[in-house]
């Protein structure tokens, strides 16, 4: 009985870590995928209405929820108070699931933002998205299969020791 | 004026400007790309300290001016300029960025210069008795001799007077509306049309407005000449500024020699305030 009982409370831990794994991936792939529709909505705010950038974000963060608003919350304080710089634009998009190069990519895009003409705005933001995309792509790709791998995997285990215990 | 200007000044900048400078009575901040910082207060220039200016600060200044969205002010940019809250106007100079030809934005910047607005209570007879009289009226003085604030004085008190006074300003400089807010009151009988090109507005306000009285900073050029002289052919009043040493240089310009035929005064500053005399070009002095 308290073989199976391990077993159990095992399992379930397996179970758990399988899950964590999994939620990994998945808050990754929808923190850039939301990142991707805030692009979208900055680059009709700036391209189409000449849109002040306060008043873009604010419009996305409204009635929106998610780690990607949390930090977009954030950023918008840091640009009401008046100069962005760097160090505090990294503070802001600090989130735990995200990959090195995923930070890097968001530190660069919100550092320079709004502090070029039109065009070059716009330039960049093309390019910014283009970077976006192929790691929206890759984040899909491993939440597929590394995060639902992970899951299976951790509940698999899980089962396997409380059939070796008992 | 104090707390816009701790805002869009870097805060170790506005702390120096704060302990050493007469907040009430200045007029202009000057900031050059690695140079020291010079300050105007009632029109006397004086350095602020050994502080050489660094890109950070114009960084600063101008995501604090255009709210951290610089693609939205390329026009404004163009022209050498941008709007701040309360009439403040930020002069930008650096590299320009040519587009087919024609000047897009600026980039680089390496000068720029706050000028701060005031709206002083002007207590001089000769004005007080131009307004009573008014007719169309020309101010032409150096720059930063205070025609803008004389400007914006006579709107007011034109406009107390109940007269419809359109205010074309493309600037944002004499009413100090930024986003659709007005900073500085002009009286309550007077329409602005803020960052409109005057020689559209000209012909587009003057239409959808029926103004009795035109007000517009710095005329330039011949196009703008002939706008104003239509104005005065409709019968709508107009005052304006010019930049100009004195009467008789504006005289012996072939372009700007043609106002004087339509305007009846015109009023000389000498000095920073310092109304020198309001010539009746009908040949009264006042």
């Amino acid at each position: 009985m308290l073989k199976l009982t391990i077993g159990g409370i095992l399992c379930f831990i397996c179970a758990y870590l399988g899950i964590v794994g999994k939620q990994y991936y998945d808050r990754r792939y929808r923190y850039l995928r939301d990142y991707n529709d805030f692009l979208l909505m900055l680059s009709d705010g700036i391209s189409y209405s000449k849109d002040r950038l306060p008043y873009i974000c604010k419009k996305y963060v409204e009635g929106g929820k998610g780690a990607f608003c949390n930090n977009l919350k954030e950023y918008i304080e840091l640009i009401d108070g008046g100069s962005v710089r760097e160090e505090d634009v990294k503070k802001c998009f600090e989130y735990k699931c995200l990959k090195k190069s995923d930070k890097i990519m968001l530190r660069d895009f919100f550092v320079e933002l709004g502090k070029f003409d039109y065009d070059t705005q716009l330039s960049k933001l093309e390019s910014n998205r283009a970077q976006l995309s192929k790691a929206l792509q890759q984040a899909e790709k491993d939440n597929k299969t590394t995060g639902q791998m992970l899951a299976k995997l951790g509940f698999v285990l899980g089962i396997a020791i409380m059939i070796i215990l008992a | 004026m104090e707390r816009l200007l701790s805002k869009l000044l870097p805060i170790s900048i506005f702390n120096d400007l704060f302990s050493s400078a007469d907040m009430s009575m200045l007029t202009e901040v000057r900031l050059r790309l690695g140079k020291p910082i010079y300050i105007a207060t009632s029109g006397r220039y004086k350095k602020l300290g050994e502080y050489a200016v660094q890109k950070e600060d114009f960084d600063h200044i101008l995501g604090v001016a255009t709210r951290s969205s610089l693609y939205a002010y390329n026009s404004s940019l163009a022209q050498g300029y941008i709007s701040y809250d309360g009439g403040i106007r930020i002069g930008i100079s650096g590299e320009g960025v040519l587009k087919n030809g024609e000047l897009s934005t600026l980039k680089n910047i390496t000068s720029i210069c706050i000028r701060i607005p005031r709206f002083i209570e002007i207590d001089n007879a000769k004005i007080k008795n131009l307004i009573k009289n008014f007719d169309n009226t020309l101010i032409i003085s150096k720059p930063g001799y205070g025609k803008t604030t004389l400007l914006r004085y006579m709107i007011k008190s034109l406009s107390d007077k109940e007269y419809n006074t359109l205010v074309l300003d493309e600037r944002g400089e004499l009413s100090g509306i930024v986003e659709g807010e007005q900073t500085l009151d002009l009286g309550d009988c007077t329409d602005v049309a803020v960052g409109i090109p005057k020689l559209v507005a000209y012909a587009s306000q003057v239409r959808s407005m029926r103004p009795d009285v035109i007000a517009t900073d710095e005329i330039f050029g011949e196009k703008e000449i002939d706008c104003v002289l239509d104005c005065i052919r409709c019968g709508v009043k107009v005052i304006a500024t010019l930049h100009a040493d004195e009467l008789a240089k504006v005289k012996s310009s072939r372009i700007y020699s043609t106002l004087l035929k339509d305007f009846r005064y015109v009023v000389s500053i000498i000095g920073i305030g310092n109304i020198d005399r309001v010539i009746d070009l009908r040949d009264k002095y006042a």
